[in-house]
């Protein structure tokens, strides 16, 4: 069953289809909303409320419609609402730091670095810049999107973007170091 | 390489956390019970259908309200123009008509069967009358027209009509006019016998 051939039979609510999709998109799901919530279960409870909302919108969509994109976007909206609604974030504060003070830092040697290592990093900032970078770095959004998703000025999404991500490459480095370190130490 | 392009480049690495399996248990319940519980499907056609009989029954009352209410004004004009035609026959019909069936307390038709009741020049039309206005006792309008009418009735069978309905009616006020039906040499002796009746009753 292709694509569209998933979504029509969606729209008539069967079961079976309705599966396929959760089966499909579940993983990719949970991981957007782990992202943006850091925590299993609230991440879970994310899917499956946009699983549904999805099942009962799609009568409204087109059958050409990118299914994993329109479902990736669901997610995130709803984690970032349920973000909203845990805890208060102050996106602004700090922002009116100038941008010229911002200096690039160099990102360490490829081979040196893994994906889990930079998630761990991206996870151990502030939300209001890890929310930014994930948003921005990872679901591909360009400021100006991110700035209506969280009803920010284009000016504040990129200036803690900048803020974040300077935060996060002297992470990257700091940790790595220490790792390098380490591993010499135990040699 | 900039941190963006190494991240664009292994974007996929980045979704390594899996559902837990009992999270997926969890969904297929919660899709059978948001989706696909019959009873849900039977509610959903029971609430369709009751919403649209609903519409029905509104629209059928929304029609019957304005026949009906067509009907009432049709009726209404038709008995009053017969209460004031110059055929008696058709004027008896009408009050007939009124006291059998129409039974509304319309103030245009007590209106005109008041003016019946002092203009008239045929006794039995004025008698129907009388007992027409009799369906609504406590209308003090009548009441006062009833007493007015016994002072100024000059025909004997309308008299004995009159005082009859307000002795019935027990209304005092009706004494005035019943003693100068007494006293008028005017007035044929049954007049008299039923007005002294009626003034014993309100003593």
């Amino acid at each position: 069953m292709d694509q569209k051939e998933l979504i029509q039979a969606c729209k008539k609510n069967e079961y079976t289809a309705q599966m396929h999709v959760y089966t499909l998109y579940k993983d990719m799901m949970y991981n957007v909303s782990w992202r943006i919530l850091r925590r299993r279960e609230d991440a879970e409870d994310v899917v499956q409320d946009s699983f549904i909302k999805g099942f009962q919108k799609i009568g409204k969509t087109s059958d050409d419609m990118n299914l994993g994109a329109w479902l990736r976007k669901i997610t995130i909206n709803h984690s970032l609402d349920v973000l909203k609604k845990r805890k208060r974030i102050n996106w602004v504060e700090e922002s009116f730091i100038l941008e010229k003070e911002y200096i690039e830092v160099e990102f360490p040697e490829e081979n040196s670095i893994t994906v889990a290592h930079i998630k761990t990093c991206l996870n151990e900032l502030k939300d209001k810049y890890r929310i930014i970078l994930v948003l921005y770095l990872i679901e591909g959004y360009n400021h100006r999107e991110i700035g209506e998703l969280l009803d920010l000025k284009f000016s504040t999404v990129r200036n803690q973007y900048r803020r974040g991500k300077l935060q996060l490459l002297e992470l990257i480095k700091n940790k790595n170091s220490n790792e390098i370190r380490r591993i010499h130490t135990e040699k | 390489m900039k941190l963006e392009e190494y991240i664009q480049k292994n974007k996929h690495d980045f979704d390594d956390e899996k559902m837990s399996e009992k999270s997926t248990v969890s969904f297929e319940n919660r899709l059978l019970k948001e989706f696909h519980t019959p009873e849900k499907g039977k509610l959903y056609y029971i609430k369709t259908f009751s919403m649209a009989a609903s519409i029905a029954i509104l629209i059928c009352v929304g029609i019957w309200s304005y026949i009906e209410h067509s009907r009432a004004t049709q009726e209404k004009q038709k008995l009053l123009v017969n209460l004031e035609d110059e055929s008696v026959g058709t004027r008896l019909e009408g009050i007939y008509h009124f006291s059998d069936t129409y039974l509304k307390e319309d103030v245009q038709i007590i209106n005109s069967l008041l003016k019946i009741l002092h203009e008239d020049s045929n006794n039995n039309v004025k008698i129907a009358t009388i007992d027409a206005l009799m369906l609504f006792p406590s209308n003090e309008k009548i009441r006062r027209n009833l007493i007015e009418a016994l002072g100024k009735e000059k025909e004997p069978l309308v008299q004995i009509k009159l005082i009859n309905v307000l002795s019935t009616l027990r209304e005092k006020r009706a004494q005035k006019p019943l003693k100068e039906l007494i006293k008028s040499e005017e007035t044929l002796p049954i007049v008299v016998n039923n007005a002294t009746l009626a003034m014993n009753k309100f003593k």
